[in-house]
């Protein structure tokens, strides 16, 4: 639990202010309404230009974890947590692997979800559906976490250790999503993300300026944590040695190519109003990792050489520690930790909202107009979308309060990478070497996916927590994956030439 | 996107990761390890080059300009 000293009511008044202008925007977003179709809830129309599009993706980028698993992470390694910028801009970099490509596609085949993608390229029922299953099982423990970060986020702000204010934080954040989501859809999503990409960025402006007046200058603390270094042969400051370094590498290749195929990320690239948006947006992504990863490293290395003693899960809540610490400080400490945690309210709502939309689409397009409700009305699947949304919510309240003791977040959000990654070859490749097939991508993608969880949750001389060497266990299962996809496509190019030329 | 440029990024990856810096370095720049602000360097110019990529308009954009 995040150990703060209690809110007063004018603090409340703030987070309270907060929550209920997310209310207002929905209700202004379905106003904004133009059409009662899939494309209008969902994507917005397509209509989003370059602001609106920037804000989303950088509040889909960024989680609550920017706060408190990355200024633990810090706090356990030490400096070589430097790789996350790495991996954050190694994100951006993927997008133009196959941003472009893609963006045209959906422009001119009016895609709605991933799976719409994948059905047009390889025209296999099969991969959609296994595609779509896998997105929703990531998605869905995804969404589930967040939940669940949100509930330990209100417990730290009530002080209560108990289950009420978990329970309270959980049930009432998650209910104001659902009510602004399912008002407005994509467009309040986006333009919820885009107060809480204003609050996020407001946040980790302030909070580095606090930092470094409470703590004063980075040169003092890597001078404590070398001596530290020195004496415990710790290497928190030191470079890292061969086995983080192939840990770092890891990190870049399978971070970057997995948030970039979150079907949230996939759906702002069709959402895009045009090319140029896009462009544009991603562009001043790129640059995004340089402010916000080095001030949750600043964050962390302050902690490391002023905070030490934390171990294990006690380091995850150091970024609390270190807001405890700015709260007594002064007035401004006081105020900054009120809207820090406002920030890290938003961060966890803004991600979760868009990971809700994306199930609610998904289950809407890829599983009843397909399956079950073929023929509908667009505007009757918006509302079985919208009728889902809700269902889906009250069951993830329902399991967050049974689980809140039991589930660990990491776990949950690196088993996502390691599952999202099985899709790189499906979606990248696919847009880039026509003679990939149905068939070996979908072989590949189980045989990917089956590996990673298998080497994760397995117990093997050769892992040590599920890392091989100290890459991660989704990276290693993407080697059999691609091999099985290429090699199974490369044979039946080979296998079909004969009757092509016969038939020439 | 260009031909270079992935060459170019795969420099950078190699650069990244600090793993050519002597295990015992005790060098600082700016009050931080060498090493971290080196990998600092690396990532802006990453950036840039992203940007740089992103500021060209990507193949069949004139069909697009509803922006």
């Amino acid at each position: 639990m995040i150990d703060l000293i209690p809110l007063g009511p004018g603090a409340w008044a703030f987070i309270g202010l907060y929550l209920g202008s997310l209310l207002l925007i929905g209700w202004y977003a379905k106003r904004a309404r133009q059409a009662d179709t899939l494309q209008d809830f969902y994507l917005a129309g397509k209509g989003f230009g370059f602001v609106v599009l920037f804000f989303t993706l950088f509040a889909t980028q960024y989680s609550g974890n920017t706060f408190f698993a990355f200024t633990g992470a810090t706090y356990r390694i030490g400096y070589a947590w430097i790789l996350s910028l790495h991996f954050m801009t190694a994100v951006v970099i993927a997008y133009l692997s196959f941003a472009p490509a893609l963006h045209k596609l959906a422009r001119e085949r009016h895609y709605l979800t991933p799976a719409d993608f994948i059905q047009d390229r390889y025209q296999s029922q099969a991969l959609t559906l296994l595609v779509t299953v896998l997105m929703l099982i990531v998605l869905g423990n995804f969404l589930l976490a967040q939940l669940m970060a949100m509930g330990r986020a209100m417990q730290g702000l009530a002080q209560d250790p108990g289950a009420t204010a978990y329970i309270g934080g959980v049930v009432v954040l998650a209910l104001i999503m659902v009510i602004y989501g399912t008002l407005g859809g994509m467009r309040a999503v986006a333009w919820t993300d885009a107060l809480q990409g204003g609050i996020l960025a407001a946040g980790f402006l302030v909070l580095v300026v606090l930092l470094f007046d409470h703590f004063g200058p980075l040169e003092r603390a890597t001078e404590i944590i070398l001596a530290a270094d020195l004496a415990n042969g710790t290497r928190k400051a030191l470079p890292p040695d061969a086995a983080r370094c192939r840990e770092w590498l890891s990190y870049i290749i399978t971070v970057g190519f997995g948030i970039c195929l979150y079907p949230q990320a996939i759906q702002r690239i069709y959402a895009a109003r045009s090319a140029r948006a896009l462009r544009r947006s991603l562009a001043v992504m790129a640059f995004m990792p340089l402010p916000t990863m080095l001030i949750s490293l600043v964050a962390g290395i302050m902690a490391l050489a002023y905070i030490p003693g934390l171990e294990g899960a006690s380091a995850d809540q150091v970024f609390g520690r270190v807001l405890r610490v700015l709260q007594t400080h002064s007035a401004l400490g006081y105020g900054m930790v009120v809207l820090t945690m406002a920030a890290v309210l938003a961060a966890m709502m803004s991600t979760a909202d868009s990971a809700l939309l994306s199930i609610s689409s998904m289950f809407t397009k890829d599983v009843c107009a397909a399956h079950l409700t073929r023929g509908a009305a667009e505007s009757t699947l918006t509302r079985i979308g919208k009728l889902s949304s809700w269902c889906l919510v009250v069951f993830l309240i329902g399991l967050a309060i049974v689980l809140r003791e039991k589930a660990s977040l990491v776990e949950l959000m690196d088993r996502k990478l390691d599952l999202l990654i099985q899709l790189a070859p499906a979606f990248i490749l696919g847009l880039r070497w026509p003679a990939l097939r149905a068939g070996p991508v979908a072989a590949g993608l189980t045989v990917g996916t089956v590996t990673a969880l298998a080497l994760a949750f397995g117990d093997f001389p050769f892992t040590s927590q599920g890392k091989v060497a100290g890459f991660h266990p989704g990276l290693v299962a993407l080697v059999p994956n691609l091999l099985v996809a290429v090699l199974g496509s490369l044979r039946r190019q080979r296998t079909r030439l004969p009757a092509t030329v016969a038939s020439g | 996107m260009s031909r270079i440029a992935p060459l170019v990024f795969a420099l950078l990856l190699v650069l990244a990761v600090p793993w050519y810096w002597p295990a015992d370095s005790q060098l600082t720049w700016f009050g931080v390890p060498a090493w971290v602000v080196v990998a600092v360097l690396v990532s802006a110019a990453a950036s840039v080059l992203t940007a740089l990529l992103m500021a060209r308009p990507w193949p069949d954009e004139a069909d697009d300009d509803r922006d």
